[in-house]
């Protein structure tokens, strides 16, 4: 009862403070938060599992999550991440025969939810 | 880690709002992904044994730039992993081998010099060996990653200029337990169906096999088809370790290592106990035996099954076998409208791996799961070119091409009059297979060999063992390879050879489809061909032989343009010459036939006509295959034609279990198995020149049951020490649920000399196909330190 | 401690004035502003109720156009909630009436 109460809490917080309809994401060149070498050393979804758990639970069963499509897979790795993938690079690679008529004027994302890849 | 979870959650939060309004952040910005593609081209990956096909995408200056799977292929349908995704980025490596590099000495430092000179060193040092030691004291060493045309031509002039079958490949490490297990139950090499019969399938048994990582894009169909198909598909993962495979799987068999081939009978047993056995098609199709001579019948089979009875077989296996769960999965094997088993190393790299492939091939000849759609006894193949070039081009010291076997006079006279040598030339004894050749190099017996397109100094069982002997100045080590390698590290002369795409030639993959990859691209520096090299070589070598037959081997192919014509002239002799009437008849398989398909041609296809088609999807079924038909003895739909089996029957064999060759006792009480991971590629010595995959698996880890962690006190990352009788390596663990309790899993792709694991396992063979046993050995672990901060390592 | 994204869309001819009221909020960080005169911030506040207040003041300082959040996150809020630890005040319905408590 409480965790409801807390979800529509963070909900209607949420709301409140959505003023922008949301844009349409664009390929970015953004750099990730600036690591140690080290730490560039672990994989990306041993550090997501625990800071963006939501993200990886829904990669982790989605088909892509096991078929072991890797994060850096789309979004590149630190020095040449894209935290929204190039629709034509990422998703090209594999999905090729759906660019052009399938997807027409749309990003695959639009339909496709990430992470988890089902259709909304 | 020193990036604070706070810190980071503020950090995404700035950058999602960033890239909703394309705004680059004053981070440390990327390089370019310069993805201008002018053009693509078609070819095949050149990783692992699935065969997906490519295309490249090539800039206006010639450079790749990009890649994308080829969505009209039958093998991949367009998906790649991420291997296949980003093995072009290699290409343009600075590490890249560019000019040939010599030294007298191996304590020496290495010296560039030209190819002339190059040439007329390693010409020299075989002749010399042959003339004053014999022809035996010379070897070849080659890949499953040469191209079908390289296979074919260095073996050619082993056998023919050089005169000797120390001939060998490092398939002898995967896929030899596959082959002799192939001949011995069905009388030919290589799969009967396709991955097609994924599709058709309704029970998939997956043993001895982490597909999930190890053929990332089949494992996708079969995810695929479980997915759409959730009730009507089972899965069975038969494991001691649980893999990325087990995710989709409804029965997990998790048994004690080495213990598979009681449980494989334990499934024979209830097919026969519970008459879930196809009474038809073993009276047509099958015979029983007990050895090589001795045919025996189902009333003998059945006794010898009365030691594996599923409840006794449940003591035997241990881990989470009960007597029940034998019971369903043989129910559901046998009973299904199409069964189709996967198998890979875990099977293979056995002490007794021929008759554990034996035991899977018995359950389908047993219950008839062959020869239709959705039922077949599928091998997976490790290497992209294990098949096409190692086990059909006649890439191992007992086989010639077109799966012909030495000893065989009638066949070596075949191939002699189809080289144009006099007959009698090629030597009438099997060579040294892979570990003889090796302990022959520790022993100086081999003077000279020539390792091509892969690392034993890091791939060979023991391997520290067969470093020393590679490192004695009296065996001149010839290397071929696109980078430095720990076995560059102990050669004499490091030849410097074209890529993938940088050449043309044909791969086989698993489902015996051979498919073309073009020269697209320039190799950099004075990198060449592979057939140019060997074709030159050998041109020398008749100067100093002074021998004619010598130059004979290579004459239909010197002075031709090293790119397309002289790959193209080879392939047409091996096609058009050595397969033609064989098994793997690929006649019809023509550069010009195979240019113009997405994929390629499955053998056997003796015209061009049905090569177009794509050739001959499941073998021995009249009107499928071309040579079933063409073969037929009698009025039955299926004919087993194989060249193995004089009597054209499927054999079901008597096979103990047998355990491994070294198992824990009291000093060394846990079992060791290796295996690969997802984003490497055997030795790492491409995959690790790539960042994203690096960064994947920056080392080997070992796994290590949560159990087992608790009693040595080994948390997550700490330093652990696997000890065996042979050496011992210090690797990062990962705590987790994935091998059996007793067991730990250590990657091996690693080549630092403190993670290299291969010093640690044991170089015990299968006597038939003398694979050797990398999967199963003892050792002994402890915990070393906390978390080190370790530095990944690639040779340069 | 709610962490929230947001891409606040400035006047661009008095952009400087606006980024120095900005600057009076600590909770609030400035990542960038590009031609267009967006601006990406990060506001980092107590509680959930904060932010929401936070928002309205900016809103009403001259020069903010428009304000949207792109990112929220309130994990550790929630957790804190469920320990007892933050009681939050919730109201339904018209304004004025007694607010629920949650227990």
């Amino acid at each position: 009862m409480k965790k409801q109460v807390l979800v529509l809490l963070a909900l209607a917080t949420l709301v409140v403070l959505a003023a922008c309809s949301s844009m349409l994401p664009t390929a970015t060149k953004a750099g990730h938060p600036s690591l140690s070498e080290q730490d560039m050393l672990i994989a990306c979804s041993d550090c997501h599992r625990e800071v963006t758990p939501t993200v990886y639970s829904e990669w982790y069963d989605s088909t892509h999550g096991i078929g072991n499509v890797k994060c850096y897979q789309c979004h590149g790795t630190y020095e040449n991440l894209q935290v929204t993938p190039d629709m034509v690079q990422s998703c090209g690679s594999c999905h090729t025969d759906k660019l052009g008529e399938h997807t027409g004027k749309q990003t695959c994302w639009e339909c496709h939810d990430v992470h988890s890849f089902l259709i909304n | 880690m020193s990036l604070s979870r706070r810190d980071f959650i503020k950090n995404t939060a700035a950058l999602t709002a960033a890239s909703y309004i394309g705004m680059n952040l004053p981070f440390v910005a990327g390089e370019a992904n310069a993805a201008d593609v002018a053009s693509w081209h078609r070819g095949t990956c050149r990783l692992c044994g699935t065969g997906c096909r490519v295309q490249l995408g090539i800039n206006s200056k010639g450079q790749p730039v990009a890649m994308r799977g080829e969505p009209k292929s039958r093998t991949n349908f367009g998906y790649l992993c991420m291997k296949g995704m980003m093995f072009y980025k290699i290409m343009n490596h600075p590490d890249r081998l560019t000019m040939p590099l010599y030294r007298e000495r191996k304590d020496q430092p290495f010296k560039e010099i030209s190819w002339d000179k190059a040439l007329d060193i390693a010409a020299r040092k075989f002749a010399e060996a042959k003339q004053q030691y014999g022809p035996n004291s010379t070897a070849y060493y080659g890949s499953g990653q040469c191209l079908t045309e390289e296979t074919y031509l260095f073996q050619k002039i082993m056998r023919a200029a050089l005169q000797t079958n120390n001939v060998e490949g490092n398939p002898r490490l995967c896929m030899a337990s596959a082959v002799g297990g192939y001949l011995t139950s069905f009388g030919a090499d290589e799969p009967i169906g396709s991955y097609a019969n994924i599709e058709k399938s309704s029970c998939m048994f997956l043993i001895g096999s982490n597909m999930a990582e190890a053929h990332p894009v089949i494992f996708r169909r079969v995810m695929r088809h479980k997915m759409n198909n959730k009730d009507k598909v089972k899965v069975i993962n038969a494991d001691p370790r649980f893999s990325a495979t087990s995710r989709i799987a409804d029965m997990h068999m998790q048994f004690k290592p080495g213990t598979d081939l009681a449980m494989l009978n334990a499934m024979a047993y209830t097919i026969i106990d519970e008459k879930l056995y196809d009474k038809e098609f073993i009276a047509d199709y099958a015979v029983f035996r007990k050895g090589k001579k001795v045919l025996v019948d189902m009333e003998a089979y059945w006794k010898s099954l009365q030691d594996y009875t599923p409840e006794k077989a449940a003591k035997i296996c241990g881990g989470n076998i009960t007597a029940k769960m034998i019971r369903e999965a043989a129910r559901m094997f046998a009973k299904s409208d199409g069964t189709v088993s996967f198998w890979c190393m875990g099977i293979n790299q056995r002490k007794r791996g021929v008759w554990a492939n034996n035991l899977i091939h018995n359950l389908h000849i047993l219950t008839g799961q062959l020869c239709r759609e959705g039922a077949d006894s599928f091998s997976l193949t490790g290497q992209p070119n294990a098949c096409g070039g190692v086990r059909e081009g006649g890439g191992l010291c007992h086989i010639l091409p077109g799966h012909r076997l030495v000893v065989k006079e009638k066949l070596r006279n075949q191939v002699e009059d189809a080289w144009g040598i006099p007959r009698g030339r090629i030597a009438p004894k099997p060579g040294a297979h892979t570990i003889k050749m090796f302990q022959q190099v520790n022993s100086a017996d081999i003077k000279a060999i020539w390792i091509n397109c892969t690392s034993p100094a890091q791939s060979l069982p023991n391997v520290d063992l067969y470093r020393k002997g590679m490192a004695r100045e009296d065996v001149f080590i010839v290397t071929s390879d696109i980078f430095p390698t720990r076995t560059t590290e102990l050669s004499n002369l490091v030849l410097p050879t074209a890529f993938h795409f940088e050449k043309s030639g044909v791969y086989g993959c698993t489902e015996r489809r051979s498919q073309l990859t073009p020269k697209v691209v320039q190799s950099p520096g004075e990198a060449r061909p592979e057939t140019w090299i060997a074709t030159e070589w050998c041109a020398r070598m008749a100067k100093y032989l002074n021998d004619p037959v010598v130059l004979q081997t290579v004459k239909p192919f010197l002075g031709k343009e090293m790119y397309v014509e002289q790959p193209q002239a080879i392939w047409d002799e091996y096609t058009q010459k050595l397969t033609k009437g064989r098994d793997n008849d690929l006649r019809g398989a023509s550069y010009t036939v195979l240019k113009q398909m997405a994929d390629g041609v499955q053998w056997p296809a003796p015209t061009e006509a049905f090569a177009l088609t794509g050739g001959t999807v499941m073998k021995f079924v009249k009107g499928v295959d071309p040579m079933a038909t063409s073969m037929s003895k009698n009025e039955k739909p299926f004919q087993f034609y194989g060249p193995a089996h004089p009597d054209k029957k499927l054999w079901i064999w008597i096979r103990p279990q047998a355990g491994a060759d070294e198992e824990p006792d009291a000093d060394w009480p846990m079992y060791l198995s290796t295996g690969r991971v997802i984003d490497h590629w055997h030795t790492t010595s491409m995959t690790g020149r790539i960042p994203e995959l690096m960064r994947a698996n920056p080392y080997s880890f070992v796994e290590i049951n949560p159990k087992d962690a608790m009693r040595y006190g080994i948390k997550p990352n700490d330093m652990v020490e696997i000890e065996s009788r042979r050496g011992k390596v210090t690797m990062p663990a990962k705590v987790m649920e994935g091998p059996i309790e007793g067991m730990v899993f250590a990657y091996w792709h690693d080549m630092h000399e403190d993670r290299m694991i291969n010093k640690v396992v044991k170089d015990s063979f299968d006597p038939g196909s003398k694979e050797p046993e990398f999967k199963i050995c003892a050792c002994r672990i402890k915990r070393v330190s906390g978390p080190k901060a370790l530095k990944p390592f690639i040779v340069t | 401690m709610p962490i929230g994204g947001f891409v606040i869309a400035l006047d661009r001819s008095i952009q400087d004035e606006v980024l120095t009221q900005f600057a009076k909020f600590s909770q609030i960080e400035i990542h960038g502003v590009d031609e267009e005169g967006n601006a990406v911030a990060v506001i980092d506040t107590e509680t959930s109720d904060e932010m929401e207040q936070l928002t309205r003041d900016l809103q009403k300082i001259d020069g903010v156009l428009s304000l949207g959040v792109t990112y929220f996150h309130a994990e550790d809020e929630i957790e804190k909630i469920e320990s007892g630890e933050l009681k939050p005040t919730l109201s339904f319905g018209r304004k004025g009436e007694k607010p629920a408590n949650c227990s």
